[in-house]
C-alpha cells in the first residue's frame, strides 16, 4: 500500500512507447533529441528504467547528487582551508567575507569548509548506518519469512523488541557506552535501523515465498541461503531499496540528534548535527550558523524522502 | 450472536489474551537488551563512580557491593526479581536517590508532552487532510503536502531551536523553560510551559496522520458505493466528505496513534533537553551519559512498557470499534 499522493496523479507517458515528440519535450529533452544508435542500445535499459525519468525522481536525485558531489569534491576543488584550523581573530565573520564566502563560526573556522566536510561525515554516517541496517535487517527478515515456525517467530519477537525501543534511546545508550566517535555513531544508528528493514524484508518475503519459482528452487534441494540470495532477494529488492532512501534520511536525522546530545560525532570533526549544536548559543547574533547546516540537512533528507516516495509509486503503478 | 455489548467485551478479551504475552516478551526483551548494553559494552561503572584515581581495594569493594562479580545472568535475574517486587534500586550517583522516586517525578511531564503532541499532530493532520481533499484544488493539496514534507524532513531539535529563536528574536516572546506541575502551580502555568514543546512535537507527528488520513479519504471517495450514491442523490462533494467519508476513514488514524507513540517518545528525548523539561528523556539521557546503570535499566523498561501499553490500547480500540475485528473469531 503506497500512500503517496503521486498515486492519484496520472502516470506520465512511458518513454519507451511515447512518440519521439513527447519524449523530446519530456524531462530529459537533450538525451532523447533525435533518434540515434543510442536509442536502440538503450532500449532495454530504458524499459527497465521506465518511470525513472519523471521530475519526481530526477529533481530530488539531482539535488542529492549535487550535495554529495559538493561535499566530497568541493573541499579539494575549491582549495578550502581545513575546517578546524581557523584564526580566533576572524570569529563570527558574516557571509560574503573575503576568503570566507560563507563567513566563519565562533572559533574563526571557515563555514564553507565546515559545512562541506561536515556533510561528508553526515552522509557517511547516514549511508553507513543504513548499510548495516540493510544487510542485517534483510538477512533477518528474509529468514523470518522463509522459516516461519520457531526461527521466524523468534526473529520477529527480536524485531518487535527493537521496534518498541525508542530508537534514539537505544542509540544513545550504545554510543554512550562505546564512547563518541564516527564509527560508534554508525554502529549505534545502524543497530536500530535493523528493525525497519527486517519488517519490510519479511513482509515482502512472505508475499513470494509460496510462488512456484521459490517452491521449485526449494524442492530442487538447494541450500536455503542460495534460494534466499538467488531467488528471494532479487524479487524483494525493489521495496527494500525504496525504503533504504528513507532510512538514510532517518539515520542522518538520528546522527544530528546524537551529535546534538554530545554523543555522536565528537568535535573537532564537524558534522551537520554538531555544527548546529555548537552554534546554538549564537542564534541571536549569527543565526546563519544554524540555518545553513539545517538547510543542507533538510534538503538532503527531503530529497531522500521524495526519492523513496517516487520509487515506491513507480513500483506500485 | 449475542447482544452487541457482550460481543465487544469478548472481542476485547480475545485481543488482550493474544497481546499481553507478546507484550511481556517485548518488555523483557527490551530490558535484556538494555542490560546487555549497560553491562557488556566497555564503559566501566566503577571507573565512572570513583573517577580517575582509585585503589584496587576500593574498586574491589565497590564491585562486591554492586555484585559486579556475579555472572551476568544471575545479575539480570536478581534485577528482574527486585523490579517485579517494586524495588528499582538506588541511583549510583550522588545523592543516591531511589530510582522509583526519580521516575515518579519524571513520568508526568513526559506523559503530558506525548499526549499533547499526539493531540496536536492528530488535529493538524486530520484538518489539513480534510482541507486538501475537500478543497479539490491541486494547489492547496500541493502546498499542504509540501508543508508536511518540510515538517517530516527537519529534525525535531532543529525545529525546537529555530522556533525558540524565532519567538525570542522576532516576536519577542519567551517560551518559559522547564516544567510546572499542574497540581502545585496550576494548569495555566503548566500549559504555558508545555505549549511550545508540544507544538514542536505535534509538527513532528502530524505528517504521518495527514498521509494516512488523506489516502484513506481519497480511497473512500474513489471506491465506495455509498459515495457514488450520495453524489447521485445530488449531495455536494464537500458534504459527502464531511458527513460520510471522514467517519469511515478514521480507522487508519488509530494505527498511526500506535506507531507515533514510539516515534514521539524518541522525539521527546531531545525536545525535553531543549526546553529543559525534567521528564523521562532528560532522566534517561543523563543517566546514560553518566553510566548510572540502575536508572538506565528502570527508565528504559518503563518507556518500553509505556510504548507497548499504548499499542495495546490501540488494538483494544480496534476491537471495540471495528466490526471486522470485533466479529472475527
Amino acid at each position: 500500500m503506497s500512500l503517496d499522493e503521486a498515486d492519484l496523479r496520472e502516470e506520465p507517458a512511458d518513454p519507451a512507447t511515447a512518440s519521439p515528440v513527447t519524449r523530446a519535450v519530456g524531462t530529459d529533452a537533450g538525451a532523447w533529441a533525435g533518434r540515434s544508435w543510442r536509442d536502440s542500445a538503450l532500449d532495454g535499459l530504458r524499459r527497465r528504467g521506465r518511470g525513472l525519468r519523471r521530475p519526481a525522481v530526477v529533481v530530488p536525485a539531482a539535488i542529492l547528487a549535487l550535495i554529495v558531489l559538493a561535499c566530497f569534491l568541493g573541499p579539494a576543488v575549491l582549495g578550502l582551508p581545513s575546517p578546524a584550523t581557523g584564526n580566533l581573530e576572524d570569529y563570527l565573520l558574516p557571509i560574503g567575507s573575503p576568503g570566507h564566502p560563507l563567513g566563519t563560526n565562533a572559533l574563526g573556522n571557515d563555514m564553507l569548509a565546515q559545512l562541506l566536510v561536515g556533510g561528508q561525515i553526515s552522509i557517511l554516517v547516514g549511508v553507513g548506518a543504513t548499510l548495516i541496517g540493510l544487510v542485517l535487517g534483510v538477512a533477518i527478515g528474509m529468514i523470518a519469512g522463509y522459516r516461519q515456525r520457531v526461527v521466524g517467530a523468534t526473529l520477529m519477537r527480536f524485531m518487535d523488541v527493537i521496534f518498541a525501543f525508542p530508537d534514539i534511546i537505544l542509540a544513545l545508550a550504545i554510543a554512550a557506552y562505546l564512547g563518541p566517535s564516527v564509527v560508534n555513531t554508525i554502529w549505534a544508528i545502524g543497530f536500530f535501523s535493523i528493525a525497519g528493514f527486517g519488517r519490510i524484508a519479511r513482509a515482502q518475503t512472505l508475499k513470494i515465498v509460496n510462488l512456484d519459482y521459490v517452491v521449485a528452487a526449494r524442492a530442487s534441494g538447494r541450500p536455503a541461503w542460495r534460494v534466499l540470495l538467488g531467488h528471494v532477494w532479487p524479487n524483494i529488492s525493489g521495496p527494500v531499496l525504496a525504503y533504504a532512501f528513507i532510512a538514510v534520511g532517518y539515520a542522518m536525522m538520528a546522527e544530528a540528534a546524537l551529535s546534538f546530545l554530545g554523543l555522536g560525532v565528537p568535535i573537532p570533526t564537524p558534522s551537520w548535527g554538531n555544527i548546529i549544536a555548537s552554534s546554538q548559543g549564537y542564534i541571536t547574533v549569527a543565526p546563519q550558523l544554524i540555518l545553513m547546516p539545517a538547510l543542507l540537512l533538510f534538503a538532503t533528507i527531503a530529497s531522500t524522502n521524495l526519492l523513496s516516495d517516487a520509487l515506491q509509486t513507480r513500483r506500485s503503478s | 450472536m449475542g447482544e452487541p455489548g457482550a460481543d465487544r467485551t469478548r472481542a476485547m478479551l480475545r485481543v488482550a489474551l493474544n497481546r499481553v504475552p507478546q507484550m511481556l516478551v517485548v518488555v523483557i526483551g527490551c530490558s535484556i537488551l538494555t542490560f546487555a548494553v549497560v553491562n557488556i559494552l566497555p564503559g566501566d561503572i566503577v571507573h565512572s563512580i570513583l573517577g580517575e584515581d582509585y585503589t584496587e581495594a576500593a574498586a574491589d569493594q565497590l564491585r562486591a557491593q554492586l555484585h559486579l562479580n556475579d555472572p551476568l545472568i544471575v545479575r539480570y535475574f536478581v534485577w528482574l526479581g527486585e523490579s517485579l517486587t517494586g524495588d528499582l534500586g538506588t541511583s549510583l550517583l550522588p545523592p543516591h536517590v531511589e530510582v522509583a522516586d526519580l521516575i515518579g517525578r519524571a513520568l508526568l511531564p513526559t506523559l503530558e508532552l506525548v499526549v499533547l503532541g499526539q493531540l496536536f499532530g492528530l488535529i493538524l493532520g486530520v484538518l489539513l487532510a480534510v482541507v486538501s481533499v475537500a478543497s479539490r484544488s491541486r494547489v492547496v493539496d500541493r502546498v499542504i503536502s509540501g508543508f508536511a514534507l518540510v515538517c517530516s524532513s527537519i529534525p525535531g531539535f532543529v525545529m525546537g531551536i529555530l522556533l525558540l529563536g524565532l519567538l525570542a528574536t522576532q516576536l519577542h516572546l519567551v517560551s518559559p523553560l522547564g516544567w510546572a506541575s499542574p497540581f502545585t502551580d496550576g494548569w495555566g502555568e503548566n500549559l504555558s510551559h508545555i505549549l511550545f514543546p508540544s507544538i514542536v512535537l505535534g509538527l513532528f507527528a502530524f505528517p504521518l496522520f495527514l498521509r494516512v488520513f488523506r489516502a484513506e479519504l481519497v480511497e473512500q471517495l474513489d471506491r465506495e458505493d455509498y459515495v457514488v450514491l450520495a453524489r447521485l442523490k445530488g449531495i455536494p462533494m464537500r458534504r459527502v466528505v464531511f458527513s460520510h467519508a471522514v467517519r469511515n476513514s478514521s480507522f487508519g488514524l488509530l494505527t498511526i496513534l500506535g506507531v507515533n507513540t514510539a516515534r514521539l517518545v524518541g522525539g521527546v528525548v531531545v525536545i525535553e533537553l531543549i526546553f529543559s523539561i525534567p521528564g523521562m528523556g532528560s532522566l534517561v539521557t543523563n543517566a546514560v551519559i553518566r553510566h548510572d546503570a540502575p536508572t538506565v535499566m528502570a527508565g528504559v523498561s518503563i518507556v518500553a512498557i509505556f510504548v507497548v501499553v499504548a499499542n495495546l490500547l490501540v488494538d483494544l480500540a480496534y476491537a471495540l470499534l471495528d466490526p471486522r475485528v470485533r466479529d472475527a473469531s
